[in-house]
C-alpha cells in the first residue's frame, strides 16, 4: 500500500509533494510549464498502474487457493523473521502519519545545498501538516490517518450492533456448479494481460500457440495444447541490446588494429610521434 | 462547532440520500425502456433486508475479504467530509483533491484484493478489469481537478468551488472541457455504461459485480451502499465544482435550507444526466474503453493549456 502511494502511508505523502512541485512548475506557463504538466500526467498514470501491479503481486501470491503442493504446506516464519519485516512495515505507517515532521527534518539537510539556499522549502513543512506556499494546497497527515481510522471504526461498531444476531457460515466459493479448482484462479499473467493488450504498441507482447492432435488427418481431438506468452523488456529491446551491439562493433574494430604484434605497436608509436611532430612544427 | 455540525450534515446527506439517487436513476432508466420500474425507495429496502440476512463466507477467504467492506464504507464517510457542499467553509486541511482521488483509489485497491481473495474465476477477472480501468481513469480524474486547481490557484476543493462560482467568462471553455472529462471518469469509476453494466449479474463482461459476487448479508449491504455513496460523492463533486450556483445565500437556518434545496436539485440533474447517458449509450468493447479515457485526459490537457495561455 505504501508503494502504491495510498493514504495514509508514506508513499502517498511523498507522491503528494511530488505532485505539488510539478503543479507549481506547471504554473510557470509556457513550454516549461507544459513539460511539468506532462510529467504530472505521467505520474498520475504510473501511480495508478503501481496500484494495479501490487494488487496483482499481493493477490496472486498471498490470497485465494494455493497452486502447488509446497505452497499448501507453507508455514508462517518465526517471530524474528516476522519482526524484521514488521518493523519496516510499521515505519511506512509512522513516516506517513508524521510526514510533516519527518520531511521538515529532511528539508533541513537539503537547505544546506547551495542551489536550494533561499528557497521556500521551510514554509512547506510545519508540524505534521504539509502546506505549500501561497496557500496552494495543504494536507494534514495525522488528520487523514485518524479520520480514516475513526470512520472505519464507527462503521464496524454500528454494523456489529445491527447485525449481532445474524449467523455467519463458511462454505465453498460458488462457481457455476462446478468444483472449483486451483487452476481456475486468475494468474499473474492473466491479471496483467488487459493492461499489456492496451499498451501493446509499446510493450510488444508475443504469443505462440501450438496444438498436437490425436490424429493429424482429422483435426478435431487435440491431444495437447500449449500457449506461450512472452513480453520483451522494452528497455532491453530498444536500449541495452543496441548499446551492446555498438560496443561489440567498436571492440571488433579495435581488435583489427590491436592484434598483439609488438612490431606493429612500435609502428603506431612511431606514426603518432611523426604526426605530433608535424603538428608542433607547423 | 459549526465545522462538526456541517460535517454531520454532509455525512447524513451522503449516506441518507445516496440510495434515493440510485432509485431515481433506476426509475428513469426503466421509464426510458417503457417499463414501470421499481419504487424509488427500493434501494433502502434492499439494504435493510441485506443487513438482516445471514451471511455465507467462502472458506478460501482471508481477513482482507472480511475487512474490505468496512474499509470501503468507511472511506465513503471520510470522503463525505471532503465534499464541497458548503463552499463557504474554509478549513485548509480538509478537501485536498489529491487526497480525494487517492482515497478513492484506496477503496478500489481493497475491492480488487477482495475480488481476488475468494479464488473464483469471476472475482479475479473482475479485479483485473477494475484495476485496468481504474489505472486509466485516475489520470483523467486527477487532471479534471487540476484544470480547476490551476485556474483557482489552489488544490483545495472548497477554494476551487468558490473560485468557479465567480469565474470570469474566459474560463468557461476550459471548465466545460474539464466537466466533460469528469463525467467520463464518473461513469468509469462507478462502473456504469459504457464501461460496465451496473444491473448485470453473471454476464462475462461484468466488472464491479464480478468482484462482489461472493459477498452476502451485511457485507454485501455495506459494499452496495458504499457503491451508492461513491456515485453520490461523484455527483456532489460535480455539482460543487462544475455547477456552483446559489452558494451566496445568507447564513442561518433559512439560507441553509434554500441552499440544500438547490444542492438537491443539482444532484437530481446529475442523476438524470447519468440515467439518460446510460440509456442512450451501448456498452463499449473492453479494449475500446482506453480510447475514451485517454480522450478525457487529452481534453483536460487542452483545458489546462487554455488556462495557462489566458
Amino acid at each position: 500500500m505504501a508503494i502504491s502511494a495510498l493514504p495514509p502511508f508514506n508513499g502517498f505523502f511523498s507522491e503528494w509533494l511530488c505532485f505539488q512541485s510539478l503543479f507549481s512548475g506547471a504554473n510557470l506557463g509556457g513550454s516549461l510549464g507544459l513539460t511539468f504538466l506532462l510529467s504530472a500526467g505521467f505520474l498520475a498514470f504510473t501511480s495508478a498502474l503501481a496500484a494495479a501491479c501490487f494488487v496483482k503481486a499481493f493477490g496472486v501470491s498471498f490470497l485465494a487457493r494455493t497452486r502447488s503442493h509446497e505452497a499448501e504446506h507453507a508455514k508462517e516464519a518465526g517471530p524474528a523473521m516476522l519482526s524484521g519485516m514488521g518493523i519496516l512495515a510499521l515505519l511506512t505507517l509512522v513516516f506517513g502519519v508524521f510526514a510533516g515532521s519527518i520531511s521538515g527534518l529532511l528539508a533541513k539537510t537539503s537547505l544546506g545545498l547551495s542551489s536550494l539556499a533561499g528557497s521556500e522549502l521551510e514554509s512547506v513543512f510545519n508540524f505534521n501538516n504539509l502546506q505549500t506556499p501561497q496557500n496552494f494546497s495543504a494536507v494534514s497527515a495525522p488528520a487523514v490517518f485518524s479520520g480514516l481510522l475513526l470512520a472505519i471504526g464507527v462503521v464496524a461498531a454500528v454494523i456489529y450492533f445491527i447485525t449481532r444476531k445474524n449467523k455467519v457460515t463458511a462454505n465453498r466459493t460458488w462457481d457455476c456448479g462446478h468444483d472449483i479448482r486451483q487452476g481456475m484462479e486468475i494468474t499473474a499473467t492473466g491479471f496483467a494481460r488487459s493492461i499489456i493488450v492496451i499498451f501493446r504498441g509499446l510493450l510488444k507482447p508475443t504469443k505462440q500457440t501450438s496444438i498436437e492432435y490425436h490424429d493429424d488427418e482429422m483435426r478435431y481431438f487435440p491431444k495437447r495444447q500449449s500457449i506461450d506468452v512472452g513480453r520483451d523488456d522494452v528497455y532491453q529491446h530498444f536500449f541495452y541490446i543496441p548499446l551492446k551491439r555498438v560496443s561489440y562493433w567498436l571492440s571488433e574494430m579495435a581488435k583489427k588494429i590491436q592484434n598483439g604484434n609488438v612490431n606493429l605497436y612500435i609502428l603506431y608509436i612511431f606514426a603518432t610521434l611523426i604526426i605530433l611532430l608535424l603538428i608542433t612544427v607547423r | 462547532m459549526t465545522l462538526a455540525f456541517i460535517w454531520t450534515i454532509q455525512i447524513i446527506l451522503v449516506l441518507g440520500l445516496s440510495p434515493l439517487l440510485i432509485g431515481i436513476i433506476k426509475k428513469i432508466k426503466a421509464r426510458l425502456q417503457s417499463r414501470q420500474g421499481i419504487n424509488l425507495l427500493q434501494p433502502y429496502r434492499d439494504l435493510w433486508k441485506l443487513l438482516h440476512k445471514d451471511e455465507v463466507i467462502s472458506t478460501d477467504a482471508s481477513w482482507i475479504f472480511k475487512f474490505s467492506p468496512y474499509l470501503i464504507f468507511g472511506l465513503t464517510i471520510f470522503l463525505a467530509i471532503n465534499l464541497p457542499v458548503f463552499a463557504r467553509l474554509n478549513f485548509p486541511y480538509v478537501g485536498d483533491f489529491l487526497l480525494v482521488a487517492y482515497v478513492l483509489a484506496l477503496g478500489t485497491f481493497f475491492l480488487a484484493l477482495a475480488g481476488l481473495d475468494i479464488g473464483s474465476a469471476f472475482g479475479g477477472f473482475g479485479s483485473s478489469r477494475e484495476m485496468t480501468l481504474a489505472s486509466l481513469a485516475e489520470g483523467g480524474l486527477i487532471f479534471s481537478f487540476l484544470v480547476l486547481a490551476i485556474a483557482a490557484k489552489s488544490t483545495n476543493i472548497y477554494a476551487i468551488a468558490g473560485f468557479v462560482s465567480q469565474a470570469s467568462v474566459f474560463y468557461l471553455l476550459p471548465i466545460i472541457l474539464a466537466a466533460i472529462s469528469f463525467v467520463m471518469c464518473l461513469l468509469a469509476e462507478n462502473s456504469r455504461y459504457p464501461f460496465d453494466n451496473p444491473s448485470t449479474h453473471l454476464e462475462l463482461t461484468m466488472v464491479h459485480e464480478a468482484m462482489i459476487l461472493e459477498y452476502s448479508g451485511k457485507r454485501l449491504a455495506l459494499i452496495e451502499w458504499a457503491a451508492y455513496n461513491k456515485l453520490f460523492i461523484f455527483a456532489a463533486l460535480a455539482a460543487g465544482l462544475f455547477l456552483p450556483f446559489g452558494l451566496s445565500f445568507g447564513a442561518g437556518i433559512f439560507g441553509m435550507l434554500i441552499y440544500l434545496a438547490i444542492f438537491s436539485l443539482k444532484i437530481l440533474f446529475i442523476g438524470v444526466l447519468v440515467a439518460v447517458l446510460e440509456s442512450t449509450l451501448a456498452k463499449f468493447r473492453f479494449f475500446r474503453l482506453p480510447d475514451l479515457l485517454f480522450t478525457a485526459f487529452i481534453l483536460n490537457i487542452l483545458a489546462i493549456v487554455l488556462i495557462i495561455s489566458l
